[in-house]
This record gives structure tokens, sequence and C-alpha cells, in this order.
């Protein structure tokens, strides 16, 4: 069976502003289903490229992702669209939940942009993920109305709601305290027991140990992995 | 993809209520732009209504022919001012005893100094024939009209209109007392009743002479200055106007149509010509307020464009889980068209407010004026507000579809 994700000499050039920036020097990795993967390393060394790459946000200056065994290093617009929301679940530091939207509709949507889905079943399964992640008893509240941790739990259901392959956290708890960080950090692990591949951006080695494995970068490559 | 995706209608309209003061500012121009449209467009309609609703009270089954020949569709010479001399009392007669022709009256206008006792002030004298009463539908109050002898024998004989024999004599009955008219001796034979005004005229205050001696006496002319006739139909107009042509080019002994020195009106050209004039006002207004629409518009794209790029992030967001260019346009077209959709309804109800207010005041005044929304007003007011949030809409939709997902994110 291929790895779910493999990617080969790939290479981020940000060539749009005045100075080309190479954001990525060639970069070799393999993940596997189930991986929990950390990335950490200094400031500007690339992590959150590679994790937008990973997550179909970008394509590639040059080199292969091939995910699932399939090439998809060059993909139009729409199939990229498309592959974000049905295959990747994206954690971001700063929450982002969408405002007068309830802890519910926020949940429910990744839902509203896959064309075929079925509205009643993604409701059931939305209220399972925010009991999974202890928010019953808030599915009407506004994002607004909760605290850091939970509303970093909301996004984590958010993410799950389409069954991702792949779960995307770019420092998940860049913003949250440390007990709060922890009740998120459990929850991740939690998730890769369950069998969810999830990889993430952290600054803190004692984040980054709850992690299967470790991968640090410095100036656009892998380092040590 | 539905056309219209619920979530983001009522996310939309969550976001725009939780700005009310805000939306309401982006709304204005439109609301201000429909308000006007439906109200010029109401008013309008009204007026047009009114007036042509009072041309045809008056002039059912009416020709009315003018010394000077004119075009069909401009006014006669006489309107103008324009002095002709080429219709006599004669062609009148000749016109009167034509098929059809039911009733009628010889015209000539004038000006005259009356004295009666120790007054003596300015009236409008009008000479007339025998028929006069019947041809506008006047009622005699009391004593008679003048008979078709006393016109052949030129009588000193006059008949006032209602304000005039108040103001000449008062309580006074005026029958049988003798006035001076340009010096010479009338006696009042009768008085008819209050007739209101129709359109411009104030005709209570006319005194009628017999048109002969209108003539001889007052003015020292030949010809007279109109004549009006009424058909039997309204089906026979057509046919009628046919008849005096005819007779008058033979008369006049006139062989092209286009050297006609007599205009021939009936009540049907009159509304066209009103009916004409009346809509060129209308158009005016309503282009003048579709300005307004566009202007409204305009406002709706600047105020839209602030909103896509205070929402960039949400932007971001919506396309890292998965929202296609395409769905983020229409997202924004949605809510500019929902903006300006709102607008267009208030301004309806604002602009019919303001007609149904107009309406209040003109009844109150007397006018027999009646309150008109058509279907197809309400419906333009609405679909050309829709459509110019559409057409505004467009630019800051593709500049929201347009952003980058990784910088909408990072944007703060
Ligand atoms: N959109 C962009 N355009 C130009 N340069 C960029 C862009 N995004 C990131 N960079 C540059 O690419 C390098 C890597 O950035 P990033 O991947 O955000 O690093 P990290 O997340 O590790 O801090 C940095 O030098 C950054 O300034
Ligand atoms: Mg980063």
């Amino acid at each position: 069976m291929p790895p779910l994700i493999r990617l080969e000499h790939l290479v981020k050039e940000y060539s749009d502003s005045e100075q080309p920036v190479l954001a990525l020097d060639g970069v070799d990795l393999t993940i596997e289903a189930g991986d929990f993967v950390a990335i950490m390393g200094p400031s500007g060394c690339g992590k959150s490229t590679l994790m937008h790459l990973l997550g179909f946000l970008l394509s590639p200056s040059s080199g292969k992702y091939f995910l699932e065994g399939k090439d998809a290093s060059s993909l139009t617009d729409d199939e990229r669209a498309d592959i974000r929301n049905r295959r990747i679940g994206f954690v971001f530091q700063s929450f982002n939940l969408l405002p007068r939207t309830s802890v519910l509709d926020n949940v429910l949507l990744p839902v509203e942009y896959m064309p075929d889905a079925d509205r009643a079943a993604a409701r059931k399964r939305a209220l399972e993920l925010l009991k999974l992640v202890k928010l019953s008893h808030r599915l009407n509240a506004n994002p607004n109305q909760l605290s850091g941790g939970e509303q970093q739990r909301a996004a984590i259901a958010r993410a799950l709601i389409n069954r991702p392959a792949l779960i995307l956290a770019d420092e998940p708890t860049g913003n949250l305290d440390s007990k709060t960080s922890d009740e998120v950090m459990d929850l991740l692990s939690e998730l890769h027991h369950e069998g969810h591949t999830i990889v993430m951006v952290t600054h803190e080695e004692e984040i980054a140990a709850r992690a299967h494995r470790t991968i640090r970068m410095k100036d656009g490559r892998i380092v040590s992995s | 993809m539905a056309l219209l995706p619920v979530a983001d209608i009522i996310y939309s309209v969550r976001t725009l209520s939780a700005a009310k003061s805000r939306t309401l500012l982006t709304m204005l121009g439109i609301i201000i732009g429909v308000m006007s449209v439906v109200a010029v467009a109401s008013v309008g309609q009204s007026a047009q209504d009114l007036v042509l609703g009072e041309v045809q009270a008056v002039g059912a089954n009416r020709i009315s022919i003018f010394p000077g020949g004119s075009q069909e569709n401009t006014p006669p010479p006489i309107v103008m001012g324009i002095v002709s001399t080429t219709l006599t009392e004669r062609d009148y007669r000749a016109i009167r005893d034509l098929p059809h022709v039911v009733v009628g009256s010889p015209i000539v206008t004038s000006v005259a100094s009356l004295t009666y006792k120790e007054k003596s002030f300015m009236v409008q004298v009008w000479g007339v024939g025998e028929e006069f009463p019947a041809l506008q539908d006047a009622r005699i109050a009391s004593g008679r009209f003048f008979s078709r002898s006393d016109v052949e024998s030129y009588g000193h004989l006059a008949v006032l209109g209602s304000k005039a024999a108040t103001d000449l004599f008062g309580d006074e009955d005026p029958v049988n007392k003798t006035i001076r008219l340009k010096d010479a001796a009338f006696q009042v034979v009768g008085v008819l009743q209050e007739r209101g005004s129709s359109i411009g005229q104030g005709q209570d205050s006319q005194i009628f002479i017999p048109v002969t001696t209108a003539q001889k006496l007052i003015l020292g002319i030949t010809y007279i200055n109109a004549a009006s006739v009424k058909v039997d139909a309204s089906n026979h107009v057509t046919q009628a106007i046919d008849d005096i042509k005819y007779t008058l080019r033979r008369r006049h002994h006139i062989t092209d149509p286009a050297k006609d020195d007599f205009s021939v009106r009936s009540a049907d050209t009159a509304i066209g010509i009103l009916d004409s004039i009346t809509t060129v006002i209308n158009v005016f207004l309503l282009v003048v307020t579709a300005i307004s629409l566009v202007v409204g518009g305009i406002n709706i794209m600047n105020i839209m464009y602030v909103a896509v790029r205070e929402r960039t992030r949400e932007v971001g967001l919506r396309k890292a889980l998965g929202a296609r260019s395409r769905r983020i346009f229409l997202q924004f077209l949605a809510e500019s068209s929902m903006i300006s959709l709102s607008g267009g309804l208030i301004g309806l109800a604002l602009g019919a407010a303001i007609a149904y207010g107009i309406t209040l005041v003109a009844v109150q005044y007397g006018l027999d004026w009646s309150f008109s929304l058509s279907v197809p007003a309400i419906a333009a007011a609405l679909s050309v507000s829709t459509v110019i949030g559409l057409v505004f809409g467009v630019a800051p939709a593709m500049a929201a579809a347009r952003l980058d997902a990784i910088r909408a994110l990072r944007y703060e």
C-alpha cells in the first residue's frame, strides 16, 4: 500500500514579491496513514509553507506530491478546493470560527461546500464530534461566548466533520495557556489513537513530545526526521 | 450547488443586521431612488388620469373647428395667438347641417367693459349660438337662453354666468335688467347655473351674447374664432370630421388638403396631444430618478468593497474549508443583491406612502384624484433594484472570489 503522503524534492519559491523567496528548498518526506508528526524549526524556516503545500492551499514550484500514491502536484484551483474540503482538516493557531454563527453551524461549515452531502447524517456526526470535544452543552453558543480552549476544540470538531485523511494543525496551541494547551493536546492524542493522521507545527518541545515523531527544519530543508 | 445557498444567505442576514446603521446607509441610495421612482410613477399616472378624465368628460363626442391650417398633432394657430379670418358663421351653419351633428355653436371671444349702475369692470364676453347651453351641458338657473331668431336679428341680449351674476347684481334678480356692454344696452334674459371650472377656464364669470351681435357690435369682425359641435355617437366622430373637412374645402375652394385654411380637432386628438405631453414629462422624471438609482448602486459597490476587505479572513477560511471561488463570488453577489432588494422594498413602501399622502391631500382639495400604483411599476422598481445589486455587486464579489486563501488567512 502506498504511503498517505510522499513528497519528492518539493520546492516552493514565492516569486510574486520584489525579491523571490525560496521558502522550501527540496523537501523529501513520507507520512504514513496514522502518523502523528510534529514539525519544529526557527521562525521563517518554511514550516507554514510546508503545511500549506500539504493542505493544498499552495502548489509547489517544482517537485512531486503524491497523495495515496496519486500524483497531486498540479491540480486546478477547483480540484484543490475539493481535496481541501474532503481530505484535509485544518486547525489554525487563531481558531478561525465564523462570528455570529453557532458552534454547531461552524462545525457544519465544510459540509456547505460538499454539493452531495447528506445533511442529516452530517448533523448527527457534528453532534457526536461536539460530544467528543466536550462541547455538547454549547451547541448554540456563538464563538465570542467561548474561551480560547473551547474555540479550538470546536475548530477541531470542524476539522473532523468530513472524515479527513489528514489533519493539519499549524501551532494549534500557540494562542492558548498551558492548561488549555494540555486539553487540546489530549484531544489530538486521542484522535491519533483512534487512527487519525496528524501533522502539527509547534515551537514547544513538550508539545512536540506528544507526537509520534518530530521533523526539524532549517532554511527550507528538513534537517532531521 | 444550489444557486442561492441558504447558509450563505442566513450568514449575510446576520452580518448585515449586526451592523444595522451601516447596512441602512448602504441601502440609502437605493431607498431614495426607488422611493422617487415609485412616487413619481404613481403621482404621474394619477395626474395623467385626472387630466385625461377631465378632457374626456368635457369633450366626449365633441369636434372643434378653428380657422387656419395646422398639422394633425400640433395646436391650431389660434392657440399661439395668431388670428386667422378664414372661418365664418355661415361655415358653422353648413357644418351644423351635416348628418350626425346634433348640436353646436360658433364662438367668438372678447373682453369688453361692462357697466351696471355705478359698477363698471372688464368681463369676458363670448359670442355664441343658441345651442351653446346644450353643447356645454350648461343649465339655465333663471330666465332663458337666447333663441335662433335672437341670433339672426342681432339681439342685444345677454346671459350671465353664475359668478358674473352675483358679482354684478348680488342678491338682486338679474333677469330683465339692462346692462351696458361697450356702451350698448343689453337686456339680461337669463343666468346659468354654476358649473365649476373645467380645465383652466372659469366659465362662471363669463357673459354670453348672440354671436352676430358680438361680431358686429363688440369686435367689428365678420369671422368667428372657433366652432364646436357634438355628434350623436363616438363611433361617428371620424366620419363627421371627414364630412366637415370636405364641406369646408368645398366652401373654401380648396383642392389640396395640405393647403387647408382650417383645423379640425376632436377630444381624441386633444387627448392624444395631452397624453404624449404627460408621457414625456413622466419619462423625463423617471430618467432623473433612475440616475439616483445608479448612484445608489455605486454606493453599494463601494461599501461591498469595504466589506470584502474587512472579511478577508472569512474568505480565506471558507476557501481553506473547500469553498470554490465561484461559490465565494455567488455569496457576495447574493449579499449585494439582498441589500439592494431590501432597499428597493423599503423604497417601494416609502414611495407608495408618499403617493398615498399626495392622494389624500388632492382629495382634500376636491380633485377627482385616484391613487394608482400599477403592478408593472412595482415589478419594475423591485427588478431594477435587484439588477442594480447584481450589476454593482459583480466587481466586489469578483475581488472576494480572487482572494488568495493563504494571504487572506494571514490578513489581520
Ligand atoms: N506569501 C508569501 N510571499 C512571499 N514570501 C513568503 C510568503 N509566505 C511566506 N513567505 C516567506 O517564506 C519564508 C517561510 O515562511 P513560513 O513558511 O511562513 O515560515 P514559518 O512558518 O516556518 O515561520 C519566510 O521567509 C517568509 O517570509
Ligand atoms: Mg508559521
